[in-house]
């Protein structure tokens, strides 16, 4: 492994620490419904995009995971599937956004994109396991929720990109 | 085998037993003696930051009541459950936060390339939960944000991280962290529901 690949790795070392921390931060905020999040975890997650190669962005997608479910304790418990199999379908779409269309849509679209995935997954998930017809009944405000939280998210991520000097010099050295 | 590799294997069983904990006051048992552990290891600790996240987040969770209302605040109910679900939840992450840096402080490497990342997401992790409160005093957030990343980013060179403890275990390092485990899983015992058919009291207890 070259220098500059274990300084990337490092990289994502660090944002996947970012993750963690913001996973923390939101274990603070009460949930007025179980399972609903704001998702501050996915942050670091739309803040890589253009940054890591594929590997690397699943690497932290998986580290983004595995801590998320450490820190809400819910990582030896059936729970974790929701998160996986949400922030899995997120991760591949807001990549898949990303890489097709590049700069033509901002990081707020991708942001939905990604919310729009994750909830959709996750209710399909719920259809299937957990709440079986009374799905439909909590559906729309999942997913009002999950388009709310998205938009903030991918507007901080917008101005983060903009006036971050750490943001910058990181795409400068590493694209 | 490295002492930190040792402090880095009890640190995990620390961890299993801060989840498999469910009543608040065995989560407070644990949250003092990870404090007291992460302590001795040159974590410093301070009362009021802790004590200011265990009011804030128990009292966020009053915004959904649930169970006894214990007094209102004009029409605004402060709920007993509410509140207990507030502190578990602080007890936990206090407990995390403390566990990760006993684990990390003397910097381990997990062995594998998965590990070594994971020791390193847990090593500036530490690193963040040190250094966030810049954010509260600086102004705007995103500067303080960037200031906080480009404090950590100084460390990335590429180079493994270094442990700090590099001296191989001795049998007496074996018998305290052998001791610390036992204490954690005695307190799960003694929470634990057979514990609790036979002293019907510890069931009594929040």
């Amino acid at each position: 492994m070259t220098s500059h690949s274990k300084v990337r790795i490092d990289l994502v070392a660090l944002f996947a620490a970012c993750a963690l921390f913001l996973s923390t931060i939101e274990y603070m905020i009460p949930k007025p419904v179980p399972f609903m999040r704001l998702g501050l975890a996915n942050i670091p997650l739309i803040l890589a995009l253009g940054i890591f190669s594929n590997r690397e962005y699943f690497l932290l997608f998986l580290l983004k995971v595995l801590g998320q479910g450490l820190i809400s304790g819910t990582i030896f418990s059936y729970i974790i599937l929701f998160s996986l199999a949400g922030s899995l379908s997120s991760a591949l779409l807001m990549l898949m956004i990303y890489r097709l269309f590049k700069d033509k849509v901002s990081r707020v679209g991708i942001s939905l994109g990604g919310a729009l995935g994750s909830t959709i997954c996750q209710l399909l998930i719920s259809r299937i396991i957990l709440f079986k017809e009374a799905t439909y009944v909590i559906a729309p405000l999942f997913l009002f929720s999950g388009l709310i939280s998205s938009i903030i998210l991918g507007l901080f991520a917008n101005e983060f990109i903009h006036k971050s000097i750490w943001y910058a010099r990181l795409k400068e050295t590493t694209v | 085998m490295k002492y930190s590799t040792l402090r880095l294997i009890s640190g995990a069983f620390i961890i299993v037993g801060i989840l498999l904990s469910q009543s608040l006051l065995l989560r407070f048992c644990i949250t003092v003696f990870i404090i007291i552990l992460a302590s001795n290891s040159g974590r410093k600790f301070r009362l009021l930051p802790n004590l200011i996240l265990l009011v804030t987040i128990s009292f966020a969770h009053t915004f959904s009541p649930y169970g006894l209302v214990i007094f209102s605040i004009g029409s605004y109910p402060i709920t007993l459950g509410a509140l207990s679900i507030g502190a578990n939840k602080a007890f936990l992450l206090i407990s995390f936060i403390y566990a990760s840096h006993y684990m990390m402080s003397s910097r381990p490497q997990i062995p594998g390339k998965l590990g070594a990342i994971i020791s390193l997401q847990f090593y500036y992790f530490d690193r963040l939960t040190t250094n966030w409160h810049q954010i509260e005093k600086k102004r705007p957030l995103i500067g303080a944000i960037d200031q906080l990343l480009l404090g950590i980013e100084k460390d990335i060179d590429g180079q493994p991280i270094k442990p700090t403890e590099t001296r191989y275990v001795v049998k007496k390092d074996i018998f305290i962290h052998i001791f610390h485990i036992s204490i954690i899983i005695l307190l799960l015992l003694i929470f634990s529901d057979k514990a609790k058919s036979i002293f019907p009291f510890i069931a009594l207890l929040p």
